[in-house]
């Protein structure tokens, strides 16, 4: 037996004081990979949670019914959220791979799972009003706000013919004033051709379709709502 | 010496992690065929070899508490081995010779292959190792490595998976994609199938 090979190694072990790394670095590794890949998935599921919120508070406030341009079309995709998520659910999968035993299973299989956990994981934080609160925490964010899209900003566009507000002032059954989410006050007319027969009380909220009168500055309603919070 | 000769691996590894001298049989015991495997990757003889296997065994002397039971051994070694010859590449700046295959590996490479029944006329071609090694050098190396793994190394699909890390799906897919590639590549040479 040729014992060259392993004197060598003998001697590098002596010379070098070279010992084996204890097993506790290996478990913290395996462990931070396992803990990487969990707040991915959980990461994800905040995405989907938000992406629920603003889907279903555009559906409520109408806004699938009314007109958009195209830009208001694409503010509407949470493409922050879906990039989010695409990014934890990418990170997700490295640390499962790095993990013991996760190198075993395919990407189809691993990718599949941590999207199922993140969705469900989602829409369970929106049930509890997660995905809200996120939401509107990171709308304090200038950057968030200014490529999110809410159902207050699309209902504070009265040139767009979408006004919302408080009512405080009203004159008669067809006349009011409202102030709306940013804070501006604006004369508004329940027209002769106004599709329902809502009739808004004072410091109710509405959402209001129609146009605004150039040359009055009055809005001119054509569908009224009341605001769902 | 007897003694250490009838310990399993996992005693061996046990006994080395106690005492450093053990880890001399783990040494003796893998040596040749980590040579040969490391070789196989594109290791030139002599000076790479030997730099490449000091290499290997250091850092399974480092790991040796990284290692669980429920894999065997060899197929943690060979991962090891796998990815210090890799790095060894990649710090001497190289790219790894191709196929540094003796006749003997040819030989080997071709009996067990040519079981497959696409595969009998190469087994009539073996005898010229250069054309072989010619058809060998042309396929995709992750194709080359995981048919070294299984028709040299001898490694069941498990094994290769544990040394590659990747799904027992994925080899079976490699090798049957290598095989197409090699039996493209006899096509290519106007020798077809009997």
């Amino acid at each position: 037996m040729n014992d060259q090979l392993s004197n060598k190694i003998q001697e590098q072990i002596e010379v070098n004081q070279i010992t084996p790394l204890p097993r506790w670095r290996f478990l913290l590794l395996r462990g931070l990979f396992w803990f990487l890949a969990i707040l991915s998935v959980v990461v994800g599921a905040f995405a989907v949670a938000a992406s629920l919120f603003l889907f279903i508070d555009y559906h409520r406030h109408g806004l699938f019914s009314v007109p958009h341009d195209v830009t208001e079309i694409l503010l509407m995709i949470p493409f922050l959220w879906i990039a989010v998520f695409v990014l934890f659910i990418g990170i997700a999968r490295e640390g499962i791979k790095h993990t013991r035993k996760g190198y075993q299973y395919r990407l189809s299989t691993i990718l599949s799972i941590s999207v199922a956990l993140s969705i469900i994981l989602g829409s369970f934080l929106n049930f509890f009003g997660i995905g809200k609160v996120t939401h509107e925490v990171l709308s304090e964010i200038p950057l968030y706000s200014s490529i999110t899209f809410d159902s207050r900003d699309a209902w504070t566009r009265p040139v767009e013919g979408r006004l919302a507000g408080v009512v405080f002032s009203i004159r008669d059954n067809s006349n009011f004033s409202v102030v709306d989410f940013g804070g501006r006050v604006w004369q508004v007319h329940l027209g002769t051709s106004t599709a329902n027969s809502y009739i808004p009380e004072a410091s109710s909220t509405v959402r209001m379709a129609g146009i605004l009168d150039s040359s009055s500055s009055v809005f001119i309603v054509k569908s009224i709502h009341e605001w769902e919070e | 010496m007897k003694d250490e000769v009838l310990k399993t691996d996992q005693e061996l590894v046990t006994a080395a992690l106690s005492d450093k001298h053990a880890f001399s049989e783990i040494v003796h015991r893998y040596e040749d065929p980590i040579r040969r495997y490391a070789r196989r990757l594109g290791c030139a003889d002599g000076d790479d070899t030997d730099d490449v296997l000091q290499e290997i065994f250091l850092k399974v002397y480092i790991s040796l508490n990284d290692y669980d039971a429920d894999l065997k051994f060899s197929s943690w070694l060979y991962r090891i081995a796998h990815n210090e010859v890799i790095s060894f590449f990649r710090k001497k700046n190289v790219r790894p010779r191709v196929l540094n295959l003796k006749t003997e590996d040819v030989e080997k490479f071709f009996s067990q292959i040519a079981d497959e029944k696409d595969f009998v006329e190469l087994a009539h071609q073996r005898d010229d190792t250069r054309i072989v090694l010619d058809l060998l050098s042309t396929i995709n190396p992750k194709y080359k490595e995981i048919l070294m793994l299984r028709f040299l190394e001898d490694k069941s699909y498990t094994e290769i998976s544990d040394i590659l890390k990747m799904p027992e799906g994925t080899v079976a897919t490699l090798i049957n994609r290598g095989k197409k590639e090699l039996k493209l590549a006899l096509e290519a040479r106007g020798m077809q199938n009997i």
